[in-house]
């Protein structure tokens, strides 16, 4: 069904937006922790220009490291040392004494890039030699990255890719996850009225036999015997709204498919209004019934309860609304390819406020029903592929046009009515 | 198993609910039915319709030991009495037009004792035949014999032919009440309506002219333009 697709497409963007938020709102509080982490723990970095900065070389050549940055080495734990251009050290301060005194090309090579016996070491070309600075030991992490140049664009490309191949993957899920939650939702609630309705028939219908026994009673007296009659009344008119309640179901949660058979509506029509006639005691509301040759001949696909029921809210619409009585009429028409439906009255017709809200989809609250019938017609008309209109007659009277049930073919050989 | 006169058959109600039983019980014994038994249970049922061979059956759907379409299976292992299911799901409603009834019917609750006398009536006269008092319609002085489809009182006697005696049976179980053109197509030419309009006009001036004293002026066999036909009972209703 239509407005049931719409919801649920609603359902599923609005969980889609959720999801997307929260996914949002939490990545920003994680990089919020890492910003903040990053810039605690940064204070205890060691910027090797500084101290090669702070070394010097006095007038006979002897190397010396500024007092206040020799003891905030020490302080951190460091050692440092000063090689020459030939690698032999010429100045040290703390160098751990298994360590050797002079470094080769190779030597140097391997500690400026990784690790010397372990110690992190960074380096700064201080003059024409090297000023080696090690941290203490774990305290650092280095790791050499090098690739082909060409490479250096594919990484981005390939994050950018990875990130929104598993957004998509996320949300497809969290899709997944809200579409079959409201599945779900919606099968409890057609599982709940369809047990509310059963649990109250069985009860009803015993409200029903006895009032009806009750008002043909003999014992009884007139006023008592009206009294009966009134209980009788309510008690179908509940009846019909568990039908109705029954029948919304059916058709807003589509737990049933439609039972579609061919069947010729003008025996459809022709059996509602008899039933219709059959019940109506006092003939106020005499009933008309017009079908023209080509809609007789036609055949409709088309579900035998639904379109019984919608035919039956309409006549007994056209009642409620006209207790003081008026003529109803039926009319099916062929409209090209299409069958019309009509059901018309000469009675008052519908208030504004009524029509309005037809208008909008929603059913027509008033003093005898309880709204479910007439958008029960509404819904009946869109699941065989028509559309209910209700207007005012410029003569007096309320009518509701169905139009464009589909799909008709002429009457084949053998039917099922 | 002739069951004359509808009245006398002899019922079984299956249903779990007592009271509802009780109900059902006070509405057939109102309607003037007397041989009525009841069972709560699907094996209590079996064993009732075994020992007592029930006219017809009024069969709850759900029973607290099975369903009412397995117990139909097993009754109709030995009996073909008519049953008439009660169902108070609709759900139940597609099941029970798939089961292809025949005699059978259904009825889904809440009902009007009425809905459930009319519906056990017209089954018990479809599966027996039985038309009325003593298998005879009575049309004011004119009397038509259902056992022999003779016509009496109405100048000399006449036999209906079977088309007639058809319509008349389905008017007759409808009695009082509107019969579409396509109830009657269907009765008589069992499901093709398409093109027997006209031709079930023709039988129907038959019928009347031997059951209507005034055929032109019918008081019993009335038609509803546009919708079908109508027999009116005794009292004019």
């Amino acid at each position: 069904m239509k407005g049931n697709f719409l919801r649920a497409a609603g359902g599923l963007a609005a969980g889609l937006a959720g999801v997307m938020a929260a996914v949002i709102a939490v990545n920003l509080v994680l990089f919020g922790f890492a910003v903040s982490y990053l810039s605690r723990t940064d204070g205890g970095r060691v910027r090797v220009s500084e101290y090669a900065e702070a070394l010097s070389q006095d007038a006979s050549g002897a190397w010396t490291m500024a007092a206040e940055e020799a003891e905030a080495l020490r302080g951190r734990g460091c050692w440092a040392m000063l090689l020459d251009a030939g690698g032999a050290v010429v100045w040290s301060q703390d160098l751990p004494d298994d360590l050797p005194r002079a470094y080769g090309p190779a030597q140097v090579a391997a500690f400026s890039r990784w690790y010397l016996a372990d110690w992190p070491v960074k380096v700064w070309a201080v003059g024409d030699g090297l000023f080696v600075l090690a941290q203490p030991r774990g305290s650092e992490w280095k790791y050499q990255v090098e690739m082909p140049t060409e490479q250096v664009g594919f990484w981005p490309v390939w994050g950018a890719v990875m990130l929104a191949a598993n957004a998509g993957l996320l949300l497809g899920a969290a899709a997944f996850i809200t579409h079959r939650a409201a599945r779900r939702r919606d099968a409890a609630r057609s599982e709940w009225i369809s047990a509310i309705s059963h649990d109250v028939r069985t009860p009803l219908s015993m409200v029903l036999g006895y009032a009806a026994a009750l008002e043909e009673a003999s014992e009884l007296s007139g006023e008592q015997r009206r009294q009966a009659g009134l209980i009788r009344e309510k008690g179908e008119q509940l009846r019909g709204l568990i039908a109705d309640l029954n029948l919304t179901n059916r058709l807003e949660y589509a737990m049933q498919p439609l039972k579609r058979e061919w069947l010729s509506p003008a025996a459809l029509v022709r059996e509602a209004a008899a039933n219709f006639l059959n019940e109506d005691l006092d003939g106020l509301h005499p009933l008309e019934v017009s079908i023209s040759p080509a809609a007789e001949e036609t055949r409709l696909l088309c579900d035998r309860q639904l379109l019984g029921r919608m035919l039956e809210n309409l006549i007994r619409n056209s009642v409620r609304h006209n207790p003081q009585g008026c003529a109803v009429r039926v009319s099916l028409e062929r409209q090209g390819r299409r069958l019309r439906l009509s059901v018309s009255d000469t009675g008052r017709g519908f208030s504004g406020e009524q029509l309005e809200r037809l208008g909008r989809g929603e059913g027509a609250q008033d003093e005898g029903g309880h709204g479910l019938g007439l958008r029960i017609v509404r819904d009946v008309a869109r699941a065989h592929g028509g559309r209910a209109r209700f207007a005012n007659l410029p003569e007096g009277g309320g009518a509701c046009v169905i139009d464009g049930l589909r799909p008709t073919r002429r009457a084949g050989r053998k039917i099922s009515s | 198993m002739g069951v004359r006169e509808v009245h006398q058959a002899r019922l079984l109600i299956v249903d779990d609910e007592p009271e509802l039983r009780r109900m059902l019980l006070s509405i057939l014994r109102g309607d003037g039915y007397a041989d009525i038994h009841e069972a709560a249970t699907a094996a209590e049922a079996m064993e009732k319709a075994l020992r007592l061979r029930p006219d017809a059956v009024i069969l709850d759907v759900m029973l607290p030991d099975g369903d009412g379409f397995s117990l139909l299976k097993e009754l109709r292992t030995f009996t073909q009495a008519p049953v008439l299911f009660l169902s108070a799901r609709d759900e139940d409603e597609a099941r029970l037009r798939g089961l292809g009834l025949g005699a059978d019917d259904y009825i889904t609750k809440p009902f009007l004792p009425r809905e459930l006398t009319l519906r056990l009536g017209a089954v018990l006269r479809r599966t027996y035949g039985a038309a009325g008092e003593g298998g005879v319609i009575r049309l004011g002085a004119v009397t038509v014999d259902m056992e022999t489809g003779v016509v009496s009182g109405n100048g000399p006697e006449r036999t209906l032919t079977a088309k007639e005696y058809a319509l008349l049976s389905a008017l007759n179980e409808n009695r009082g009440r509107i019969v579409t053109v396509d109830a009657l197509c269907m009765a008589a030419w069992r499901g093709e309506n398409l093109g027997y309009e006209n031709t079930l006009m023709v039988h129907m001036r038959r019928l009347r002219e031997k059951i209507e004293p005034d055929p032109s002026h019918p008081r019993y066999l009335i038609t509803m333009r546009g919708l079908g036909y109508r027999l009116l009972k005794e009292d004019g209703r």
